[in-house]
């Protein structure tokens, strides 16, 4: 059979159907690359919402069953009578502290990078907020053998900030300096305002830092020791975390350090001003704040 | 006309990221700092930036303080809640010279500016407005819900280290 036995008409009917055919099977294809396109860019959707909930949701499934342990070994330390007993339960205090510690500056880490800091303004107590950070690495302090020198007067310290943030900052100061005290060495903490600011200085007596290291200390993942052989733990997120939460704040670190003869961490902060609270609702007043301004 | 609004306020601190997936009203303060103000003109929503550093260069925590960091991760929250690059436009204000008086072309103002528009013309998003550069502080009220900006300069005293 060749092309002659068929008539002119049959030919086009056959091309006809043909094309049809190919373009109703391409179409078709098109059709379903798009409904699988349609629905990877829903699952991406989906992926992003979750990753936003992430954070949130780490924060609380590591922080209830934390609590929890910090609760059960607190417990154990001080109803056990039995001193094997007790001394298991100080350990699990410490080790429980230790993990919530470096959660803590992890989420931290996470929620600095994903741009998720949003300060609030409250009035703290710096001087009650500096003791319970003292209390809350008492187990650390104790075994490094370092003695805590909160230099200030009784008198509460009245300073309007985000309490979280500045919490974090103090902790991992005050964690920093008994990190790298030798034994029995003293670590002084210093706070008092002036010119409206916040000043808080932490000085240790540790090996100091030669000038040219001085900038890595605020770097992120990064300690002066590294290696399999580093003396000390942690992931080299602490001042790195000071850093970035005191620039947040509107503030500056100075340090200052000699080496053999010690570090002194002198931080500075403004009061965050309650007006520029991050959220709330200021319903039908606000024409008010776009008096002089120009539409863009 | 100035809208009689019922939105609630958030007040965008530096380095940090807002999107409204319902209207807001953000408000912040720059000073050499950009803020980009991305809105999606078909699902009628917005997001918004506030950068202090051009590029970040590896040795501090890769945060939305930097412009390059900022901008990717904006663009990605948006198209997190359904927006598309292309339904995209963009406003950037700030990137004042803060420091001297005189034309500081390497300033970090300049240079937050510049990073701002190579990105966004690579993300193929328009800038539609733009209040950059000068040597005088800004002020910004963006609505998340109709990409309206308000911009007023501030006086000098107004401008806080803390708003840099």
């Amino acid at each position: 059979m060749d092309l002659h036995d068929f008539t002119n008409e049959e030919l086009l009917e056959e091309l006809r159907q043909r094309r049809g055919y190919t373009l109703q099977d391409k179409l078709g294809g098109f059709l379903e690359l798009e409904d699988q396109l349609k629905d990877l860019s829903q699952k991406l959707r989906e992926a992003e919402r979750g990753k936003c909930a992430f954070l949130s949701n780490v924060r609380n499934e590591l922080n209830n069953p934390l609590s929890s342990m910090l609760g059960l070994a607190a417990s154990i330390t001080h109803r056990a009578t039995d001193p094997q007993l007790k001394q298991i339960g100080d350990l699990m205090l410490r080790q429980a502290l230790e993990l919530d510690y470096q959660m803590r500056n992890i989420i931290l880490a996470t929620e600095i990078e994903s741009g998720e800091i949003h300060p609030q303004a409250v009035r703290v107590d710096v001087r009650s907020l500096l003791e319970s950070q003292v209390a809350y690495l008492l187990p650390r302090i104790q075994s490094a053998g370092v003695q805590i020198d909160l230099k200030m007067a009784l008198d509460p310290l009245p300073f309007v900030t985000d309490a979280g943030l500045l919490q974090a900052i103090c902790l991992n100061m005050l964690a920093n300096a008994v990190e790298f005290s030798p034994p029995s060495a003293n670590v002084v903490v210093n706070a008092w305002t002036a010119d409206d600011r916040l000043h808080i200085c932490v000085q240790d007596s540790g090996a100091g830092i030669e000038p040219e290291k001085q900038t890595i200390i605020f770097d992120w993942f990064r300690q002066l020791d590294e290696g399999a052989a580093k003396a000390h733990h942690g992931q080299g997120l602490g001042l790195a975390i000071v850093s970035e939460l005191t620039e947040m704040l509107g503030g500056y670190l100075q340090l200052d350090s000699v080496k053999d003869a010690g570090t002194t961490i002198a931080l500075q902060i403004p009061p965050l001003e309650f007006d520029k609270l991050p959220a709330g609702t200021s319903s039908y007043g606000n024409e008010v704040l776009f008096e002089d301004m120009k539409e863009f | 006309m100035i809208p009689r609004s019922p939105h609630p306020d958030h007040f965008l601190f530096p380095s940090a990221l807002f999107v409204g997936a319902e209207p807001y009203h953000v408000r912040t303060i720059l000073g050499s700092c950009i803020a980009v103000c991305l809105y999606d003109r078909k699902l009628a929503f917005g997001g918004i930036n506030h950068y202090m550093l051009p590029l970040w260069t590896g040795s501090s925590i890769p945060s939305p303080k930097y412009g390059d960091v900022s901008i990717d991760l904006l663009i990605r929250r948006m198209q997190g809640l359904g927006a598309h690059k292309s339904n995209l436009v963009a406003k950037i204000f700030g990137g004042a010279a803060q420091h001297a008086p005189g034309p500081k072309p390497f300033g970090i103002g300049a240079r937050n500016i510049s990073i701002a528009v190579d990105m966004l013309g690579r993300h193929g998003i328009e800038i539609q407005r733009r209040s950059v550069g000068g040597t005088q502080g800004r002020k910004i009220i963006f609505n998340t819900g109709t990409g309206q900006v308000f911009m007023s300069y501030l006086e000098k005293m107004e401008l806080k280290a803390t708003m840099l």
